[in-house]
């Protein structure tokens, strides 16, 4: 469970080659090369020099906001048991206030506070061995925000794209938007199944270009609950290599991993350490990171690693679409993260693992009772807060037909076995119980018997109650 | 007025709607929410983390009163609040920030949040909003009429969209609308005409004009006759806010130096009322200039199909405006109310003007007969022409090299120019620079641009 430590032993860190900035230019996107720098931000350095009077930028004058003062009560990470801090001495008392709160309140740069811009980096560094010479870091309005940026900077209407299938439902509708060819990439109980992939690239059309990214969620994942095996990263890593593709390493998750076995190794910090004998580059990997799942959601921070290029790009994209992500959340975040130091920092995601790792405990004890006698089928997660189940739905409830059900390279092997949504809609929500039908988690939206069930903010009370009004559905 | 408004039905919008927004998907998850929100029912559907992982177990802040600015008031966030304020919340803003800011458009453009065919969404500052909106509105090659000079951080957007821009001068009256009506009424037969309008009709940047009574009627009445939006850009319109004579405030000299000297003019948005139907404006504030720019905090205000559109984008794209910032403003305005709001923006109105002053005098000290301005009634820009020579109408050489050299540095007018002509205006901010350095600021440039004379040939 430990972060940060070697990802395999069979590897060893020597200097690789970083790609050089031309080898993104087939990769960018016509609307990413042709977008224009905002006359404004774009001369922001040089009203900074020294005796230079600024008039050039119309930032307000904080004098006129009112606020002047903001303060934060915030958890010790050392703090003994639960999450629940014990007594006074757990909280820690964080004032905002002078030229940090000046700062809270106004605009700033398009890739985020330059202070928290240099902790994060500082942090991947440490614990994916990233050097200013290979990659820099960019901060996003949350994650999500960084990924439609991504997205846009690359993938031109017609490109291909390959996505883990099932995936996050709401990367769907980035990736729709951008009408590209999308190619759905089988996964398993240990993550991306090499043979998929390998099989969609030696298959791919002669003369049509290859796919320009592979799109994943690594660690518990959404919705399988899958963290990919460290056997399948080197795997799709050297795949990455071969074909000359992105892999968009998407890692909300990463910090609420809480197997048993040691973690694997992320994209980023494999492609630096594992040898590549034929010295192809490093900068194949773009790495997305978030504080919604161990801060708070709604302060909208989450950041991406990796190759300059892109990342200027995707600022580009940040200057005219929204200018840059809250200022305020980020001072509340940098606030917090200088206070307790990486180590603070690793304390605090430990204990966030441990409590969803109780969770699990408690759930799959349920899911025991009341699913483990043939109604379903499922693998227990290592990480996050998904379970993917397969139901084992009665034949009283009958397929219901969907137009977009059969394109894909699915075999509707799974549609034979059952239709989860038309299940969830009739039998589940009369029952009183309601999840996630699995065919939102496919690109082409095919029929399947599964579904994701949540665990994060259920109590035991719940859920008993939840999984035995589902079996009880699963029964009628 | 009538007392029913009548506003174009949902089905008028289709035609102004982007391919890209017409095939946007909706999100799968939210799709379910109406079944999740059936009684009795156990939801294992939602993927939000749990709150009590999160580090921050209270907040609280202070804010000036604005009646009295050495008293602050202290707010402290309540457990629900707080909680709200950490978690997902909703794609078009929390609903108790909503709720106050259909109160505030009531009251301030006298638009009733329900009937009238239109709603209100929150967003990542305006310029969030703009964006979203000229993506749903905009496929590339479409015309669209942007008012000039124009904000330059949103000619990028259109740019990026591919339109068609047409210029449509402004003056110190705000945008030409006879130059509009025969720009629209010349338009090509066989050439789509345009979709919209982008102005900016109160305090606009760069130049801080304001637009007439007369032209906001003439440019409505040709909305409606060739069927274009009007997007109502962001304005410091709070900062020309009425005189008041009944507040009293002591240690706050300039109260009552209220910015501007006429009455405030209706909005666009309150205007259309008197149109036989309502329904072509989208109008976008922001709270940068008034509370803070880094709570990245707007809103839009339009045609409900419209402000969909912008929703469905921001549920892909970003799924949401910060929920702790929301929270924080919802309190506070909360706190507040609507008198104790516009008496802040009042403070904040006095602030630019007394600046303004002083670097109005700045100017007429050092500029007179070396450049051209109106003194501006709103917001925190001068735009002035320089005088370097007869026909001469470039400032950017002027201002990148000569007054960069004298140690000042403004915005070439060019970059406020949709179609990117050269200009011989400028636009320097007074909103961050120290009082007692404008007079040392206007001089270098009166240095600058004597020394362009001069190498001109004029004396």
């Amino acid at each position: 469970m430990a972060i940060g430590t070697d990802p395999a032993a069979s590897t060893s860190k020597i200097a690789q080659a970083t790609l050089p900035d031309g080898f993104y230019s087939k990769f960018l996107s016509n609307a990413a090369q042709t977008r224009k720098a905002s006359s404004i931000r774009s001369l922001f350095a040089v009203e900074a020099l020294p005796g230079m009077i600024p008039m050039l930028v119309g930032r307000p004058n904080p004098a006129t906001y009112p606020f002047e003062r903001v303060t934060l009560d915030v958890k010790s990470p050392y703090a003994s048991g639960s999450t629940t801090p014990d007594s006074q001495s757990d909280i820690e008392t964080i004032d905002i206030v002078g030229d940090d709160l000046s700062e809270a309140l106004q605009y700033s740069q398009s890739f985020g506070v330059p202070a928290l811009n240099k902790w994060l980096f500082t942090l991947m560094q440490q614990e994916h061995g990233v050097s200013q010479a290979d990659a820099r870091v960019t901060i996003g309005a949350g994650s999500q925000d960084l990924l439609y940026k991504a997205f846009t900077a690359i993938v031109n209407p017609g490109d291909s794209i390959m996505v883990e299938a099932p995936t996050y439902p709401g990367v769907i509708p980035v990736i729709d938007a951008l009408r590209c060819e999308i190619v759905q990439i089988d996964t398993d109980s240990q993550g991306i199944s090499p043979t998929s992939l390998e099989r969609t690239l030696e298959e791919w059309p002669l003369g049509k270009p290859f796919p320009k990214v592979l799109y994943t969620v690594p660690y518990g994942a959404n919705p399988t609950g899958v963290t990919t095996s460290l056997v399948r990263r080197l795997d799709n890593l050297q795949l990455a290599r071969k074909y000359n593709f992105l892999i968009f390493e998407d890692d909300p998750y990463y910090y609420l991993y809480f197997g048993e076995d040691q973690r694997p190794a992320s994209y980023l910090s494999l492609e630096r350490t594992v040898v590549d004998p034929q010295q192809r580059g490093i900068g194949r990997v773009l790495r997305f990171d978030s504080l919604s799942k161990i801060f708070a959601a709604g302060l909208r921070v989450g950041w991406a690693t990796g190759p300059k290029q892109i990342l200027n790009a995707m600022d580009g994209h940040t200057s005219t679409a929204n200018l840059q992500p809250p200022t305020f959340s980020q001072i509340v975040a940098l606030k917090v993260l200088q206070s307790w130091g990486i180590p603070g920092f690793r304390a605090h995601v430990d204990r966030v693992a441990n409590f969803y790792k109780g969770k699990r405990d408690a759930f799959e004890k349920y899911m025991q009772l009341h699913l483990g006698n043939g109604l379903a089928e499922w693998q227990t997660p290592d990480a996050a807060m998904f379970y993917w189940v397969k139901l084992n739905i009665p034949e009283t409830v009958t397929c219901s037909v969907r137009p977009d059900t059969t394109t894909a390279g699915s075999d509707d092997e799974d549609a034979n076995q059952g239709d989860s949504k038309t299940f969830v809609e009739i039998k589940a929500v009369d029952n009183g119980v309601i999840v996630l039908p699995g065919t939102s988690s496919f690109v082409d939206g095919r029929t399947t018997a599964y579904v994701r069930i949540s665990f994060s903010l259920l109590d035991e009370a719940q859920m008993d109650e939840g999984l035995r009004r589902l079996s009880e559905a699963l029964k009628m | 007025m009538a007392d029913a408004l009548k506003y174009l039905p949902e089905s008028y919008y289709t035609r102004y709607l982007s391919e890209g927004a017409k095939s946007r998907k909706p999100s799968p998850i939210r799709g379910l929410f109406p079944l999740e929100a059936t009684p009795g029912v156990l939801s294992l559907l939602a993927g939000k983390p749990n709150e009590e992982t999160f580090p921050f177990t209270s907040m609280n802040f202070a804010v000036r009163s604005p009646l009295d600015h050495s008293v602050d008031i202290p707010i402290t966030l309540s457990p629900a609040q707080l909680a709200k304020g950490l978690q997902y919340s909703e794609t078009g803003g929390i609903p108790a920030l909503c709720a106050w800011l259909n109160a505030f458009q009531e009251r301030v453009h006298g638009r009733k949040a329900h009937g009238e065919g239109w709603r209100l969404s929150v967003g990542s500052g305006s310029q969030d909003l703009i964006y979203k909106a000229c993506t749903a509105l905009i496929d590339p090659g479409d015309s669209m009429l942007v008012e000039t000079p124009c904000y330059a951080g949103v000619i990028p957007i259109f740019q990026g969209l591919h339109a068609n821009m047409v210029e449509v001068d402004a003056d110190a009256h705000g945008i030409k609308s006879s130059t509009l009506r025969t720009i629209l009424e010349n338009w090509p037969q066989d050439k789509p005409k345009p979709k919209v309008l982008y102005t900016v009709p109160y305090g606009g940047n760069p130049t801080g004009m304001t637009a007439s009574l007369e032209r906001r009627k003439e440019v409505l009445e040709l909305a409606r006759i060739h069927e274009f939006i009007i997007l109502e850009g962001k304005s410091f319109e709070f900062f020309s806010a009425k005189l008041r004579t009944d507040l009293t405030v002591p240690d706050d000299p300039y109260y009552f130096l209220y910015y501007g000297d006429h009455p405030r003019y209706p909005s666009y948005f309150e205007l259309e009322q008197q149109e036989p139907e309502v329904g072509r404006v989208l109008r976008f504030d922001s709270f940068s200039k008034i509370l803070s720019a880094g709570i990245r905090i707007g809103f839009v205000s339009g045609p409900a199909p419209l402000v969909q559109a912008i929703d469905m984008h921001t549920a892909s794209a970003n799924l949401q405006t910060a929920s702790l910032t929301q929270v924080i403003v919802a309190a506070l305005l909360e706190k507040w109310g609507f008198e104790t709001f516009i008496t802040h923006t009042e403070y904040v109105s006095a602030f630019y003007r007394r600046r303004r002053d002083v670097y109005n005098a700045a100017m007429e000290k050092y500029l007179t007969g070396l450049a051209e301005w109106d003194s501006p009634e709103a917001g925190m820009f001068f735009w002035f022409k320089l005088k370097i020579k007869e026909g001469e109408e470039d400032s950017e050489s002027v201002i990148r090299t000569k007054a960069f050299e004298k140690g000042v540095i403004a915005l070439p007018g060019t970059s406020f120019i949709p179609l990117g002509a050269k200009t011989a205006f400028v636009r320097a901010s007074f909103s961050i620079i120290k009082e007692e350095d404008i007079e040392e600021s206007v001089r270098r440039l009166r240095d600058a641009i004597l020394e362009a004379r001069k190498e001109a040939g004029v004396v």
